[in-house]
């Protein structure tokens, strides 16, 4: 085959083009750290890349939610525990009241304990997370107990609030007030509402009926102490579901933004190789060529 | 028996034909950079010969029967084919690495990411519908979105236009190169048919030829006195006063009749425009940019011309890949805003849906928006189910914030699986392209070494062979020189 100066000094170019183009790439993919920095360098790991950039994202919001939910419960537990006192007190006060040797002074005294007990209780439940009340159900912008003639009310409304706290799993943070003072199997339909039983409770005080007292007043305050503390613990659970949720969406977390990290950053140690092997050639190949296509037979004859 | 002379004129042959040669490789070395050209080589031959009765056949010197150029047609004929090929895949993986850039991912900007911060934000609001501030990141988040998908749309737009202007210089090239090879063509006769050979017009016409099918895949023949009859796209494009000419399709509008019209750059000179009108049917064999031959008259007609390589092969299949992937992005656009209206505004109440079209007959990318009104008061974005609910229900927002998840798409593919699947779709196409450069690049340079080895001048050689003329040259005149001599003794030393 012949070889012609043309033919060597295309070559050359192409060579030293070629090297040039792979020098590139390697310093490229250093200097922003990145394997791939588009679509046609590996189509199908940037669809991976993609995909996972956006469940990581999803994923981040999941936990900001379930910390939200958290700070909610938490709060909600609060209040609970203090409601849960205020009930304690207002039993011990009837078993006090239900004393036959109490005077009538003495008892009224501890009715209005009652009352003020009772008001205490309302603004317990009025309590407020992130400029939101949390028993209110869905009604999270009005106060949803009041109190009108002594007697407390609910005004919010029978839906709990919901969290999404993964991909399709939802978690209903229990809300409702109506659930926290409303209970079953008392000894009237009146005293089923607590509102309404503590104004009871305040009544017979006044009117000395100690019978009602320790009998079928004090059974049913148990009742709704009993399911206050039920109340309670359901919020406990669900506390429990969200820190699991939030334990396994760390773990997710985790191990996605490890793969992402081994599919699209670049092996520091491995590619400073690579490049250095690659400038290497890059530099061989021009100084061959500079040697090369200096050379000619007019060096040497005459 | 020879006479002395006789043989002055031998050697005096023997100088010219030296000279030549040395003229010739002279002619090599000053060419040895110059594209296309072949090497010429001097073909010496010996003289007519004599006869000597008693003797033989006494020869009388040397004889320059033709200056030669050195190629190897086979060489040139790969050569045009695989730089059609080559020139195809180039001009396609030039477009594509545009069409790359459009989508730009994957990046922490790009429309992936505001799908998935979109949909963060709806989750956001689902957790605290009470509040304005959700509602204002979904609106923005939204409108961001919003935004790069009209940007995409208008730059894919903008690189089509781009692609069709390529067509039009690409044919106006063919043109332009068409009309020098007629010239030559011309010129090529004139001087075989005195029984010359035109090198130098043999090779201008190769790199002519080659040029051509660079642009467009063509089919070369030649003719006894070396003319070439170029065929392109089903027609004879060399030949002498044809009606037709290589035009480009500019634009193609619907008239809504039934008819359409299509403006013609004449010979790719979009400063020589054509209108025509044309059925359906024909239309429908055209897109913009597509190469057609053009005949003059009122009116004009069209015939596509079938062109699949070349630059103009490459920028028509680029064309293809960019109305493919636009009516994708249209497509993911429509599918987007008929899912979350439809969990927006379950009832389709006119005007209450959260994303419209600026244009609602003709929905695209290009005029996909959040609707006006709640671009113009974020307070409106509803959250709950139903027509009054509550101020902590958040279902609505958390039903669109669970779409990126749904499936209940025309595609079956979730919205960002089915945006990324555009993304790969593109790069797949990019990656080959670019592979197929590579490929044809190999092979080409491996033919133009062919050509080289065969056609390309050689320094070493040429000098090796100057210094042999040299010598010749030498020699020859040293024979005068003695022949002078002979002579001299005859004439001046003899019978005195």
């Amino acid at each position: 085959m012949r070889i012609t100066n043309s033919g060597i000094t295309r070559n050359f170019i192409k060579n030293i083009s070629k090297n040039q183009a792979q020098v590139q790439k390697y310093q490229n993919q250093l200097s922003s750290g990145k394997e791939i920095s588009k679509p046609s360098d590996n189509p199908m790991l940037v669809s991976k890349i993609m995909n996972l950039d956006n469940t990581i994202k999803e994923n981040e919001q999941y936990k900001e939610t379930i910390g939200a939910a958290m700070d909610w419960t938490n709060t909600a537990d609060g209040s609970l525990s203090n409601a849960t006192d205020a009930l304690q007190r207002i039993r011990e006060l009837v078993v006090q009241g239900s004393n036959g040797t109490l005077s009538d002074s003495d008892r009224s005294a501890i009715a209005e304990e009652v009352k003020t007990l009772s008001a205490q209780l309302a603004d317990d439940l009025n309590t407020k997370f992130d400029g939101r009340y949390i028993f209110g159900g869905q009604k999270t912008t009005d106060a949803p107990f009041s109190v009108n003639n002594g007697v407390m009310e609910y005004n919010g409304d029978t839906k709990d609030v919901e969290r999404q706290i993964a991909s399709n799993v939802t978690v209903a943070i229990p809300s409702n007030g109506g659930d926290i003072t409303e209970t079953t199997g008392t000894s009237s339909m009146d005293n089923e509402k607590l509102g309404a039983l503590l104004n009871n409770i305040a009544k017979a005080l006044n009117n000395g009926d100690t019978k009602a007292l320790s009998g079928d007043l004090l059974g049913d305050l148990d009742k709704h102490l009993d399911n206050v503390v039920g109340f309670r613990s359901k919020m406990g659970a669900v506390y429990n579901r969200l820190d699991v949720a939030g334990q396994r969406n760390e773990t997710e977390n985790m191990n996605m933004t490890e793969l992402l990290s081994s599919i699209q950053d670049v092996d520091i140690a491995e590619k400073t190789i690579e490049y250095t092997n690659m400038s290497a050639v890059y530099q061989a190949s021009l100084s061959s060529g500079a040697k090369i296509l200096q050379t000619s037979l007019l060096d040497y004859i005459r | 028996m020879s006479g002395l002379f006789s043989t002055f004129n031998t050697a005096v042959k023997g100088l010219n034909a030296q000279q030549t040669a040395l003229s010739t490789s002279s002619n090599n070395i000053s060419n040895a950079n110059t594209e296309g050209y072949s090497r010429q080589r001097v073909e010496l031959k010996e003289d007519i010969t004599y006869e000597i009765a008693g003797v033989g056949r006494m020869g009388t010197g040397v004889k320059i029967e033709d200056v030669v150029r050195t190629v190897d047609g086979l060489v040139d004929y790969q050569i045009r084919n695989e730089n059609s090929t080559l020139n195809q895949y180039s001009a396609k993986s030039d477009v594509m690495s545009q069409l790359e850039a459009v989508f730009n991912e994957p990046s922490d900007s790009g429309v992936n990411a505001s799908i998935g911060e979109m949909f963060n934000a709806w989750q956001q609001l689902s957790n605290n519908p009470e509040s304005s501030g959700a509602k204002i990141v979904v609106v923005e988040k939204s409108m961001t979105l919003a935004d790069n998908v009209n940007q995409m749309a208008a730059q894919l737009d903008q690189l089509k236009d781009d692609t069709v202007s390529n067509l039009e210089k690409n044919v106006f090239d063919v043109n332009s190169t068409v009309e020098q090879l007629k010239t030559v063509n011309d010129q090529i006769f004139n001087i075989a048919i005195k029984g010359e050979s035109p090198n130098n017009l043999l090779d201008q016409r190769d790199l002519l030829m080659k040029q051509l099918s660079g642009l467009a895949d063509c089919t070369g023949s030649f003719d006894k006195w070396g003319r070439a009859n170029v065929t392109l796209g089903g027609k004879d494009i060399t030949a002498k006063d044809a009606a037709y000419t290589l035009s480009t399709v500019s634009e193609l509008a619907d008239n809504g009749d039934g008819t359409w019209t299509a403006r013609i750059a004449a010979g790719g000179d979009t400063a020589n425009m054509k209108e025509i009108q044309l059925s359906a049917a024909d239309a429908g064999n055209i897109l913009a940019g597509s190469p057609v031959y053009y005949t003059e008259g009122s009116p004009g007609s069209i015939v596509p011309a079938d062109i699949t390589s070349g630059k103009i092969g490459g920028n028509l299949s680029a064309l293809d890949e960019i109305d493919a992937r636009t009516a994708d992005l249209n497509s993911f656009t429509t599918e987007l805003a008929r899912m979350a209206n439809k969990a927006y505004n379950p009832e389709g109440t006119a005007g209450k849906d959260f994303f419209a079209f600026s244009d609602e007959t003709n929905q695209n990318a290009m005029n996909f928006m959040v609707n006006q009104e709640i671009q113009e008061d974020e307070s409106l974005v509803s959250t709950g189910a139903g027509s009054s609910p509550a101020a902590g229900d958040g279902s609505k927002a958390l039903a669109i914030a669970n779409l990126r998840n749904s499936t209940d798409t025309a595609s079956g593919a979730t919205l960002e699986g089915s945006y990324s699947k555009i993304v790969t779709k593109v790069g797949v196409s990019t990656e080959h392209a670019s592979n197929m450069v590579n490929t044809h690049e190999a092979v080409m340079e491996q033919l133009q070494s062919r050509r080289d080895s065969v056609s390309g001048v050689s320094i070493d050689e040429e000098v090796t062979n100057i210094i042999q003329y040299q010598r010749s040259f030498e020699a020859n005149s040293r024979v005068i020189n003695v022949l002078s001599e002979m002579l001299d003794t005859l004439i001046n030393k003899t019978g005195a």
